[in-house]
């Protein structure tokens, strides 16, 4: 049998190497779907256990060079050298303010955009490695990997997207009532 | 054949917590009365909801409410888990808010969606605590059913600050057939909002394993425990100033600290400050089953919380023939009325480790004449004990007669 953990973040590190290593252990094709290099780095699997990483290009975009230069450096800058003298406490002020209604807004769109093009890339890639592995039980693990499948199961080709879903391989290791 | 009808000893446990993979000792205390009392009942099933956060903040998605909607009840299976019980695990998806009211709500929604709307099936469904699980059981148990609930949440102060948690918990408190609280600081509080159901709360305790022990008491009282999570509430820092101010006076003295937290980082630190940090071991978090091992190669344990509803340490400490210093933070007191000066040192709960200090110094002189561990151990045997513990749940459940046989 084809079993797929979704688990892309680690919030059930633990949980999930254990369970991918009793599934790889009898004798199941087993893979493990996760995300961010880093993160995943100390997890310990075996062998067996295939880990694809989704979505492991991505990169968040940093701010423009010239964004950089108009929206921080330049006001900031200025600020501070007619903060020198007896206008110093007014352009602390006005560099509080500034920071706080421009940049941080500014910040927290780009915060937002990196997170849906984030989204967008795991969504799409996850779809396509689905599709092309078709796995036979795909296992959910938090909340977070819910609301990934929810998202791009519909998506699917029809055999991948009727997929029976489970949360954790001792779910079905030794059923009780069959 | 499955016993069933309104006789049979069938028995549905409730639970948030339950030991898995990721976390192995989170609600070991449920695991273990399940470990107690499920011998002698025909059947026990435990519903382990384990919550799920979703979401920014908001409410749950609309299309992952659907797919869990339909996933749940086909995926529900049944494995085996201590003293032969079932153990269900069930993923309750709750929006990421710090709302009580809202998080009772959709344990209690999970839960029926997982049993395919039906009633638990057991004449008697027994939950630990009584928000989240307490709600949940009450919402799903069969009517003719007896709910039980016992509270052991620390946190439960913080939930009743909510005015819409603290309505749900009158329910819980008001519907419940018995309520159960394994300490007196939940017993007063709850007395103290709900007088009316004063009669309805009493006292249950956790079981504690007394199978091993120390082959001799210590001869001196010289490598200190702390079993504790590293957390403010435990005061550790405290112990270890304490510490190092008795490692004075005696270079010999060792402290193990059992547990991790946040402040880790902050009490090595602390160690290496006050010239201790070769004394001091950082032993992190440890499986459950292993503390009384752990207890068995120390000398004295020390517990310097701020607050415990029960202080489950301290008894396992005595059932391991080792002697306690305890603050009267709640469960401590209580659980050694009548034993104090046999068990050890208790001292009141002071912003300052000067009282721990002292009280090692006065423990130490009237060691080992002025104690008896052997009394102690055997009243806490009586009280605490795996077949203690089980005799009251099925006194309880099924009536002195049947608790009986």
């Amino acid at each position: 049998m084809r079993i797929a953990f979704l688990a892309l973040s680690t919030k059930a590190q633990r949980r999930i190497e254990v369970h991918a290593a009793a599934a790889a252990a009898d004798g199941h094709d087993t893979e493990v779907y996760v995300h961010g290099l880093a993160r995943w780095a100390e997890a310990v699997f075996p062998a067996e256990v295939r880990v694809t990483h989704i979505a492991a290009d991505f990169k968040p975009r940093g701010e423009r060079r010239l964004a950089r230069l108009f929206v921080r450096r330049l006001p900031l800058g200025l600020l501070r050298r007619l903060g020198r003298g007896p206008l110093r406490a007014p352009c602390k002020r006005l560099a509080g303010a500034w920071k706080f209604h421009v940049i941080k807004k500014l910040d927290a769109r780009r915060k937002r955009d990196n997170a849906r093009a984030r989204r967008e890339t795991i969504d799409a890639e996850l779809t396509r490695v689905l599709a092309e592995r078709a796995p036979d039980r795909l296992i959910l693990v938090d909340g977070g990997s819910t609301a990934v499948a929810a998202r791009i199961l519909p998506q699917c080709p029809p055999g991948v997207r009727d997929v029976a879903i489970m949360y954790g391989y001792e779910d079905f290791k030794e059923p009780l009532h069959a | 054949m499955r016993p069933s009808g309104p006789g049979s000893k069938r028995v549905a446990v409730i639970t948030p917590w339950y030991p898995d993979a990721q976390v192995p000792y989170k609600g070991a205390f449920v695991q273990a009365k399940v470990e107690a009392a499920a011998p002698g009942c025909d059947e026990v099933a435990v519903y382990h909801l384990d919550g799920w956060p979703v979401g920014r903040g908001g409410p749950v998605p609309d299309e992952v409410d659907a797919l869990h909607e339909r996933a749940l009840p086909r995926s529900l299976r049944a494995v085996r888990t201590v003293a032969d019980a079932a153990l269900y695990r069930v993923p309750v998806l709750v929006p990421r808010v710090g709302d009580w009211a809202v998080h009772a709500e959709h344990h209690a929604r999970w839960l029926r969606a997982a049993l395919g709307g039906a009633p638990l099936d057991a004449p008697v469904v027994h939950a630990h605590v009584g928000i989240t699980a307490g709600w949940a059981a009450l919402e799903n148990a069969a009517p003719d059913a007896a709910v039980y609930v016992t509270e052991h949440a620390s946190f439960l102060p913080a939930v009743l600050e909510q005015p819409a948690a603290r309505e749900v918990y009158g329910e819980v408190l008001r519907r419940c057939t018995r309520f159960f609280a394994v300490g007196d600081p939940i017993r007063d509080q709850l007395a103290e909002l709900w007088p009316e159901h004063t009669g309805k709360v009493d006292y249950i305790a956790n079981p504690i394993s007394f199978a091993g022990r120390r082959p001799a008491p210590p001869a001196r009282l010289r490598k200190w425990l702390s079993v504790a999570a590293l957390s403010e509430r435990k005061r550790v820092d405290f112990l270890i100033r304490a510490f190092a101010v008795c490692r004075r006076d005696d270079p010999e003295l060792t402290l193990t600290l059992v547990g991790d937290g946040a402040l880790r980082k902050r009490l090595e630190a602390l160690a290496a400050e006050l010239g201790v940090a070769e004394a001091v071991a950082f032993a992190g978090a440890v499986d459950p089953r292993d503390i009384p091992a752990v207890m068995e190669r120390h000398d004295l344990l020390v517990l310097s919380s701020a607050k415990e509803t029960f202080g489950v340490v301290v008894v396992e400490a005595l059932a391991a023939g080792i002697p306690v210093i305890a603050t009267r933070c709640g469960g401590p007191e209580r659980v050694l009325r009548g034993h104090e000066d046999d068990a050890g040192q208790l001292i009141d709960v002071e912003d300052s480790p000067e009282s721990l200090v002292i009280a090692y110094k006065t423990l130490s002189e009237r060691y080992p004449a002025g104690l008896d561990l052997e009394r102690v151990r055997e009243a806490m045997r009586r009280r605490y004990s795996y077949e203690a513990v089980a005799e009251a749940h099925h006194r309880v459940w099924f009536g002195p007669e049947e608790a009986a046989r």
